[in-house]
């Protein structure tokens, strides 16, 4: 997949938005549930054997003869997570799917470390097995970079398996699942629901290409389907293009409406042409999934 | 070309199935799609077998490939004219004397510009176009009709010379006009422009221009006539010259080989100057003038000029006077072409009707000798029809006419005149000489003779002692002299106009067009080929389209891939 460098940089000004406390195990910058060390104090608890000496609270003991050790919040980094379908369909389009989908997850991989926060960058559902990179800070970007770059749709796998596997039984602060979703219900349905499990707030980015919302179908007799081959004739008739165009927003309904429920943020990366900018400063931040360091909504 | 040829037809007809293609097209492609999944709403059982008409963003691929292929069309009508229709050129050639002018510091003449200009046409030519010459120099010349042999044309050009005055060419476009017949007959002036007009023609002219500006002196007139007895010549020149700064030049005066004189003039920057010289002559029959000293000029042949010597026929003079040893009749005996006859107050006048009859005393012996002129120089007038005045002591003379032929080189101011008798004017008549009392000499033509009568005696007064009086005899006697006859063995004088001297070339004439024999000397591409040119390009433009053919787009594809 091909991955636009030099738009990265500009990417640097905006963070991930934390909707709750952050639970990775890295030190960071962002508030979480732990107790321990930090800078912002939080409680006092009475002192066991084995305490730092240097946590005992002296003001107190010597006015109430009691020992009490200060605790504080600690702060913690947001644990993300990028899910990147290399199936065969992602290939189609120009530029292809799978190229606006890398260039999104390198977007978001940057947007992520430049504040300290770990990814863990994940593709899968080709008929090759899934490929994880992770990076903790920004030095391990241009692994990630590297990695996508390398990766090409081809085929097509048990999605919902490698997905599993990958991501384990942990919970993540951010997940986000970039797909076109073109397989059958049951697969999709898994895999939505995979998604709303294994994180508190994860976001799937519908990657759709022009060719699939408005196809040319006038001179198309058959279609064959790239990754499984499977070949359909189509249906005589001028009210072909309109009844495609009726499916396509009914499954694309249902789609958004499963997320809802699911409690997935559903967003769509626009067809080929727009601005990839556009889409992470406009509809990433309007969705509250990104934001500016210095906050505000310009 | 008519579009109507019938392969031009049929070339033209395949818009009809190209039209029809593009309306009326077969759905029959097998595409490939990234999931079957979103089609199963439109899924059918069988292979369709409707066509689909095209959609309006088909229209302009169509209109594009429907532009092409008129474009090849006009290629191909063009490519015919070009080709197959050969076409008539009628060259008339300026052979003035001005297309003998050099390039400045070079040997290389205007004619041998035209020269080159005409060959480089001719080669250029298709093998059926056919060529006239015509050459207008000092006479209009028809080298050759039309011809498709242009070997020769190119032979015939290079055997002429430039020289003449230019007044043929108005001929020689008349005859090129009258040899164009068609449509297809072009006719051609290849000149400096240098004093041409064109004449009333059917048929605008082409002109190809050559020639470039540069210094020239050349003497534009040269005239000698005998001025008086004593053998002395008038000679009138004029030279001009197109540099931008004033010469000094000499001019070199010789009769019949031997030099006469030299004479120096100094002419004026972008102008001319004209010059009337005395100069004694020897015997001889022809007066050559030659320019010299003058720096650069790139025209030698007005650099010289000649003209014929004419000393006019034999005037007979009858003098009456009282004495035959006067003043006058010695001026009249060294006149070398006068045939003197003196007559006495008395005696009988000859029957024979004389050139001149100067009455320098009263006839009285009966009717006025028959003459074709009258010269009364203090006589009594009445006789000759004029009334006399009073008579005038010591007369003032006020004005007399320095440009009449009679007083060229005769001065009377300040003569000393005793007495005169004034002259009435009548209806008619021209007053020569007058004084605060009235005319003093009066010129009256008549139905048979021209009389010119003086109200004084020359030998009364001082004016027999001046040179003036010598000449004022000559040129009673040039006054009074038959006109002389053609003489058609002598050589026409040899001068050449002042339009021809003045060289810079002309580039745009009125009436004359700029065309398509210029390009033929600098070859141009022919249109058919631009056309054919066009006509791939849109052909190559409908492939670009985004909804261009579907080889180009595979290929588009694929190199994007090879790219990425």
């Amino acid at each position: 997949m091909k991955v636009d460098r030099t738009a990265l940089a500009r990417f640097a000004e905006l963070r991930l938005h934390a909707p709750s406390v952050a639970t990775s195990l890295q030190q960071g910058d962002r508030r979480s549930p732990f107790l321990g060390r930090g800078l912002e104090f939080a409680d006092y608890r009475e002192y066991d054997p084995g305490d730092d000496i240097r946590l005992i609270d002296w003001n107190v003991y010597l006015r109430l003869g009691q020992v009490l050790v200060r605790q504080f919040n600690e702060e913690r980094s947001l644990s993300i997570k990028v899910c990147v379908d290399v199936s065969g369909s992602m290939e189609f389009g120009e530029p292809r799917k799978a190229d606006r989908a890398a260039e999104v997850a390198a977007a978001l991989a940057t947007i992520a470390l430049v504040h300290r926060d770990p990814v863990a960058l994940i593709c899968f559902g080709g008929d090759r097995p899934p490929v994880r990179a992770k990076a903790v800070n920004f030095d391990g970007m241009a692994e990630l970079v590297h990695v996508l770059e390398r990766v090409e749709p081809s085929g097509v796998g048990d999605a919902y398996k490698q997905l599993a596997g990958q991501l384990g039984g942990g919970r993540t602060d951010r997940l986000f699942l970039i797909s076109d979703l073109l397989c059958e219900p049951d697969a999709r349905e898994q895999q939505l629901r995979l998604l709303a499990a294994s994180s508190l707030h994860p976001v799937l980015v519908h990657t759709l290409s022009a060719q699939e919302l408005q196809p040319d179908l006038r001179d198309v007799s058959e279609v064959v389907d790239a990754e499984t081959g499977e070949t359909l004739v189509l249906r005589d008739g001028d009210d072909a293009q309109d009844a495609y165009a009726a499916g396509l927003q009914t499954w694309l309904e249902e789609i958004e409406a499963r997320c809802k429920a699911l409690g997935i943020r559903y967003l769509r990366l626009p067809p080929e042409g727009s601005s990839l900018v556009g889409f992470v400063e406009g509809d990433l931040r309007r969705a509250h999934v990104v934001e500016h360091v210095a906050g505000g909504n310009q | 070309m008519s579009p109507a040829t019938p392969w031009l037809l049929g070339l033209g007809l395949l818009a009809l199935p190209v039209t029809a293609a593009y309306l009326h097209r077969q759905r029959r492609i097998k595409q490939p799609v990234s999931s079957a999944l979103l089609f199963r709403v439109i899924a059918g059982e069988n292979t369709p077998t409707k066509r689909a008409l095209a959609r309006p963003r088909h229209l302009v691929s169509l209109l594009v490939v429907l532009l092409a292929l008129l474009t090849m069309v006009a290629a191909a009508a063009d490519f015919r004219q070009d080709t197959a229709k050969p076409r008539d050129w009628i060259v008339v050639l300026d052979t003035s004397a001005s297309m003998g002018a050099t390039l400045l510091g070079s040997d290389v003449s205007r004619l041998d510009e035209a020269r080159e200009a005409l060959a480089d046409a001719l080669s250029t030519m298709g093998p059926g176009d056919r060529v006239a010459l015509l050459t207008a120099g000092e006479a209009t010349a028809v080298q050759i009709g039309l011809t498709e042999d242009h070997e020769t044309i190119v032979t015939l050009a290079e055997g002429v010379t430039a020289n003449g005055s230019g007044e043929a060419l108005p001929r020689a476009l008349a005859i090129a006009d009258a040899m164009a017949q068609g449509e297809d007959a072009e006719i051609v002036l290849i000149t400096d422009g240098v004093g041409v007009s064109l004449p009333q023609m059917k048929r605008a002219p082409e002109i190809v221009t050559v020639g470039s500006p540069g210094p020239n002196l050349g003497i534009n007139a040269l005239a000698v006539r005998e001025a008086d007895a004593l053998g002395l010549a008038e000679v009138f020149l004029s030279v001009s010259s197109n540099v931008g700064s004033d010469r000094e030049v000499e001019i070199v005066l010789a009769v019949d080989d031997t030099v006469v004189d030299v004479l120096p003039l100094t002419v004026p920057s972008r102008s001319a100057v004209e010059s009337l010289h005395r100069v004694a002559l020897p015997e001889g029959s022809r007066v050559k003038a030659t320019l010299q000293n003058h720096g650069d000029d790139v025209l030698a042949v007005d650099d010289v000029a000649s003209t014929p010597r004419n000393e006019g026929e034999r005037v007979s003079v009858v003098l009456v006077t009282r004495t035959r040893v006067s003043f006058t009749a010695e001026a009249l005996r060294l006149h070398p072409r006068v045939d003197l006859r003196i007559l006495g107050p008395f005696d009988v006048a000859p029957s024979e009707t004389a050139d001149l009859l100067l009455l320098e005393s009263d006839y009285r012996a009966g009717a006025l000798p028959p003459a074709r002129a009258v010269l009364a120089m203090g006589v009594d007038p009445t006789p000759l029809g004029i009334e006399q005045g009073p008579s005038v002591p010591a007369p003032d003379i006020m004005r007399w006419s320095f440009d009449d032929p009679l007083f060229r080189f005769v001065d009377l101011e300040s003569i000393e005149l005793p007495r005169a008798n004034t002259l009435r004017m009548r209806k008619g008549m021209r007053s020569l000489l007058d004084s605060e009392q009235g005319p003093l000499a009066i010129h009256v033509r008549e139905p048979d003779r021209d009389v010119v009568v003086f109200g004084f005696a020359p030998h009364d007064s001082d004016l027999v002692l001046r040179v003036g009086f010598v000449n004022l005899i000559a040129n009673a006697v040039e006054w009074a002299a038959p006109a002389a006859p053609d003489d058609p063995g002598a050589v026409p004088a040899q001068v050449l106009p002042a339009t021809e001297s003045h060289l810079d070339p002309v580039r745009a004439i009125p009436g004359a067009l700029q065309g398509s024999f210029a390009d033929h000397a600098a070859p141009k591409r022919p249109l058919w080929r631009t056309l054919a040119w066009l006509a791939l390009a849109l052909l190559m433009l409908e492939g670009l389209l985004p909804w261009g053919s579907r080889g180009w787009s595979w290929a588009r594809r694929r190199f994007r891939r090879s790219q990425a």
